[in-house]
């Protein structure tokens, strides 16, 4: 019992970092989430063919690769990333992408109807989409991002292949020295588990502060 | 029809044609509807009743024809498509003159029944919050509904929602009213009440106001003219009196037959 005590302080260091690239992620994530969530949306070839493109690529190719890539092949052309950037910049493009196909069906989900009630009172197109058409489909991107939110948290774990002392790592290491399996990854998953409930509750606050009478 | 000291046309439809694909939803229509008149169109489904109240909110385009609401050419396009385009002022400029309240209601979810009224004067017409809400107050004191203020759609009636939603059109001071078949997703109860405030509004209110509708009991009260159609065309048009009790045409007859004999 005391020696997990012992290991506590070396993992916390770990769920700092964790919760560094989950934030750091997330701050990508999202506004990227938004512009190329509405650009998909747009009928400008402009718009719409950089946002499929980026969707796609990050959707559709392993973030494991992509974080090599970031941190091995970037620097190849004259980009150097240390881990933490790396770390961030992929998983943030990557849960954007993600969330940019949330963005897409919850603007799409509001009914047309919306749309030419907006317009037969005379709100122009912008209106439209920033009163009435977005804050709609925000209640209905929050139960999905909620979701994305907690798979960036776990997805944190794959930065440790490229050498970045997150949670994951910090157990590894730990694992290492004691040899002892069972007890430590346990207590790693345990602290996962409660990082993501902070999120969900989180998430769940937000939803009960934006959603309107439902009757 | 003694109201009109000068003969005024609100609204002038000509040879207007409407296409969906194959199908032709409107032939060579020609409507003309004058200043604060109030007109029913009745008709089977399909007839193109709704799409040109959908035409005169801008919400739908036509393929050829004339269409001038208030001294404004909102259409001039002729049959073989060539024709003068509208600037998207002048669009919104004619919307602006323009009401519409939907079958579906429409109400913004989001928004207390207070907030649905007052969004558009205060972000499109630049009123003053103070101003709109005082007017929002009065609109539904109008159709019955000052206590449902801060209710959002979700906790209405139907019939409830229905008001609202004439209430938020009525703040935007239209100087036309569309009403699209207003009562059909309503039980007859609803029906009624939501009927009893246009009909006030219609007895207050010199707006010009066109209706949609399969209540024939209502829109022989609430007209002073009604237009039935068939596939696209105007079948027979006249007074309610005409219309109802010495109509002209054999489908006509047949049309009111099968439809008063159902309610």
């Amino acid at each position: 019992m005391t020696e997990i005590f012992s290991w506590l302080p070396i993992l916390l260091s770990g769920v700092k970092t964790t919760v560094l690239l989950t934030v750091g992620a997330a701050l990508i994530a999202c506004p990227m989430a938004l512009i190329f969530g509405l650009a998909r949306l747009s009928s400008h070839p402009s718009l719409y063919l950089p946002s499929a493109c980026y969707i796609e690529i990050f959707r559709g190719t392993s973030a494991l690769v992509q974080l090599f890539w970031f941190y091995y092949v970037l620097p190849h052309f004259g980009w150097k990333l240390d881990a933490f950037s790396a770390g961030v910049l992929v998983l943030g493009l990557n849960i954007g992408a993600y969330g940019a196909e949330v963005v897409r069906g919850a603007v799409q989900a509001v009914p047309r109807e919306q749309y030419e009630a907006a317009q037969a009172l005379s709100f122009s197109r912008q209106q439209t989409m920033t009163r009435i058409i977005l804050p709609q489909a925000f209640v209905a991107m929050l139960p999905p991002a909620g979701n994305l939110m907690i798979e960036l948290l776990k997805s944190t774990a794959l930065v440790s292949m490229i050498t970045l002392s997150e949670l994951t790592f910090k157990g590894q290491i730990l694992r290492a020295s004691t040899l002892k399996s069972t007890e430590i990854f346990t207590i790693t998953l345990l602290i996962y588990f409660l990082l993501s409930l902070c999120i969900s509750g989180a998430v769940r606050k937000l939803e009960r502060y934006v959603s309107y009478a439902k009757g | 029809m003694a109201i009109e000291t000068q003969s005024n046309r609100i609204i002038q439809m000509q040879k207007v044609c409407k296409r969906y694909g194959a199908l032709t939803v409107l032939q060579n229509l020609d409507i003309d509807i004058e200043s604060s008149e109030k007109v029913a169109l009745i008709g089977p489904s399909g007839s193109g009743k709704s799409t040109i109240l959908r035409i005169l909110m801008t919400l739908e385009s036509i393929d050829s024809g004339r269409v001038v609401i208030d001294g404004e050419s909102l259409y001039d396009i002729h049959e073989d498509s060539t024709g003068s385009s509208v600037s998207k002022q002048q669009v919104s400029r004619i919307r602006a003159k323009v009401g519409m309240v939907f079958q579906s209601f429409n109400l913004f979810p989001h928004m207390s029944v207070l907030r649905n009224i007052t969004e558009a004067p205060i972000h499109v017409l630049k009123l003053s919050r103070e101003e709109a809400e005082q007017q929002a107050v009065e609109f539904l004191d109008l159709v019955g509904l000052q206590d449902k203020i801060n209710a959002y759609p979700a906790q209405l009636s139907g019939g409830q929602k229905q008001r609202v939603a004439i209430a938020r059109a009525l703040a935007m001071q239209p100087k036309i009213m569309l009403f699209d078949e207003i009562t059909s997703a309503l039980d007859p109860e609803l029906a009624a009440e939501v009927l009893l405030v246009l009909k006030n509004l219609a007895r207050k209110t010199d707006r010009t106001m066109l209706m949609v509708t399969h209540q024939m009991h209502f829109a022989q009260e609430f007209a002073d003219r009604i237009i039935f159609m068939e596939q696209g065309k105007i079948v027979e048009q006249g007074s309610p009196e005409k219309i109802f009790n010495h109509p002209q045409k054999e489908r006509t007859r047949s049309f009111l037959k099968t439809v008063l004999e159902a309610t």
